[in-house]
């Protein structure tokens, strides 16, 4: 028989062994020994006289109960859940017990309405007060669910077992498939769940309205008010709540089909590789990156070689020759050799002007080049020329000249 | 825009690393930091110089460019292969390769059972030997910060990340295929 004082005593006298005892017992049971020793570990002080005597005294109370047919002992069942409450370490129900409860919703309504057309007073009250009761059932469930995913995921997200993510995800993706998927489509807004509250909401709702028209009952409307109240809460914190547990569980899923996707197309890529061989395949797959280094140089043999396999599809830029512009024709004028001028100055003696001859003789020529020649030719003792006294002009090429001309000294003219 | 070139005293080094083709990952820890605090300078910098930043939000800066060189390509290759290669061994040992990837060292055991997998291959690409890879892959690796040294082994970094999503996107390409034969 359980007594609440001793137990709430053990609770605070014990707790650190009571907690480990309520962590081990979601995995297995455990002996009196076990218990000795965690006493003796977290109360390193007690003789081991006393901590028999504190193990037994659990068993004594049926905190710790023996199991069927064996030595093994495990937690009351109510002071483990007792336990799990206060620690927040809940396990995740099933859909089932929230659906339950709106089903016993619905058929208290029905009977609540009946006893409002029969006016029991007795009755509404004693309805109104179990319908409150599982409102707030179905609300502890949301709020532990939401609990038992969080506790979940972070156990997942935490395992650094070498497992595979499905292995160390397994529990979260149940829990996905087994209470998020089936809560979302209870409480879709055409599915059943929403169907029930809006009746009992309708039905609350005129009973209140009835009790404000006739003055009937007036005692008995506050609580019908608290209800109402209490069932649209209701629905928000399950809506909230599988909005948060969801969040929560996606990025875990979306992890672990990113990793089934990246296996299962590195088996499947490698199989086409080897069937097609790489070119067809790899083409699409391998990211560009580039080295300007790499670009301006080459290395090995097999660098060589790919530079080769390149050039065969080299294709040199067309070049454009740029369009020839005519030029002066005269630019490249032949100039007459200074022996050629000599001789022909020695024989045709008829000149009498070596400046007039030169530039009659020579019209295309430079002006700098007809002065050499001239400048020469005037040196020349085979020509015996001499300096006249009256200076002359003439135009050569555009230049004007003055100057006092060589001519063929009197005495040689014939 | 007004770039203050005194807030970029890593410039030079930054831009000398990502024209290699050096990936910038958050290990490399001043550089990263620079350019994560400068992001809009440097892309600035860089576009206008004709190279075009990019930012992958696992960590890392990259060079985004459109034409690879042959050589470059074959190296690019032999990572492909490789990576796809350490996926399939890590999920063929009930690892996540995502995870494995990444945390696990690549020693020269792990090297030796890739190469043995799909040796048919790598001899395509001419590995021959563990050792081929660890100097052929191992430390390109290294030098364009896929991976960085631990020990005698090396650890892969995210920018790796390029190869993972190209494997992903097999999926939409099959699918296509699937379409076009129905």
């Amino acid at each position: 028989m359980l007594s609440a004082k001793k137990i709430l005593k053990c609770l605070d006298d014990d707790w650190p062994v009571l907690e480990a005892l309520a962590n081990r017992s979601q995995l297995y049971s455990f002996s009196f020994q076990d218990v000795q020793a965690l006493f003796s570990r977290y109360f390193p002080q007690l003789s081991s006289e006393q901590v028999f005597r504190e193990a037994q005294k659990l068993l004594a109370q049926e905190i710790l109960i023996p199991q069927a047919k064996s030595s093994q002992l495990e937690l009351n069942r109510s002071v483990l859940e007792f336990i799990q409450f206060l620690t927040q370490e809940h396990n995740l129900g099933t859909v089932g017990d929230i659906q339950s409860r709106i089903d016993e919703l619905d058929r208290l309504r029905a009977r609540l309405d009946t006893a409002v057309r029969q006016k029991d007073v007795h009755e509404m009250r004693r309805f109104v007060r179990l319908m409150d009761e599982r409102v707030r059932e179905v609300v502890k469930h949301f709020r532990k669910n939401e609990s038992a995913i969080l506790h979940l995921v972070d156990k997942a997200k935490a395992d650094d077992s070498n497992l595979s993510l499905a292995r160390r995800y397994a529990a979260v993706m149940e829990a996905f498939d087994e209470y998020i998927e089936p809560v979302l489509q209870m409480i879709d807004i055409n599915g059943p769940f929403q169907t029930s509250i809006e009746t009992l909401e309708h039905c609350l709702s005129d009973l209140v309205q009835f009790i404000e028209d006739t003055g009937f009952m007036s005692g008995d409307k506050e609580p019908l008010v608290q209800l109402r109240t209490r069932l649209l809460d209701m629905n928000q914190i399950g809506r909230e709540s599988l909005t948060r547990s969801t969040d929560v569980l996606m990025p875990l899923r979306e992890e672990l089909r990113k990793n089934t996707l990246i296996s299962r197309n590195a088996s499947l890529v490698l199989a086409t590789l080897r069937k097609q061989g790489f070119e067809p395949t790899m083409e699409q797959l391998v990211p560009k990156f580039s080295s300007d280094h790499q670009k301006f140089s080459l290395g090995s043999a097999n660098q060589i070689t790919s530079y080769m396999a390149e050039l065969v599809d080299y294709q040199d830029d067309n070049y454009q020759l740029p369009d020839s512009v005519d030029s002066q024709p005269g630019a490249n004028i032949r100039v007459p050799d200074l022996q050629d001028v000599l001789k022909s100055a020695r024989t045709q003696k008829t000149n009498t002007d070596l400046s007039q001859w030169l530039a009659r003789s020579y019209p295309q020529l430079p002006v700098d080049e007809l002065l050499f020649l001239y400048q020469e030719l005037s040196r020349a003792p085979a020509l015996k020329l001499e300096h006249q006294d009256s200076v002359s002009e003439m135009e050569v090429n555009g230049f004007r000249l003055r100057l006092h001309p060589f001519v063929t000294r009197p005495a040689d003219r014939t | 825009m007004h770039i203050d070139l005194e807030k970029l005293p890593n410039l030079a080094d930054i831009h000398k690393r990502l024209t290699t083709g050096y990936h910038i990952s958050e290990q490399d820890f001043a550089l990263w930091t620079e350019l994560d605090g400068n992001e809009d300078a440097y892309s600035a910098l860089f576009g206008a110089l004709g190279n075009q930043l990019k930012r992958d939000s696992r960590g890392f800066f990259y060079f985004d460019v459109d034409d690879a060189t042959v050589n470059m390509g074959k190296i690019s290759r032999l990572f492909a292969l490789t990576t796809y290669a350490l996926v399939e061994f890590f999920a063929d040992q009930g690892q996540d390769p995502l995870r494995a990837l990444f945390e696990t060292e690549i020693n020269h055991e792990i090297l030796s059972s890739i190469l043995q997998q799909q040796y048919h291959l790598f001899e395509q690409l001419e590995i021959y030997s563990a050792t081929d890879l660890k100097r052929e892959v191992g430390n390109r690796m290294l030098r364009y910060g896929f991976a960085k040294t631990q020990g005698d082994n090396f650890k892969l970094l995210p920018p790796l990340y390029r190869f993972l999503d190209a494997l992903v996107a097999v999926d939409s390409l099959q699918a296509d295929e699937g379409h076009t034969d129905v």
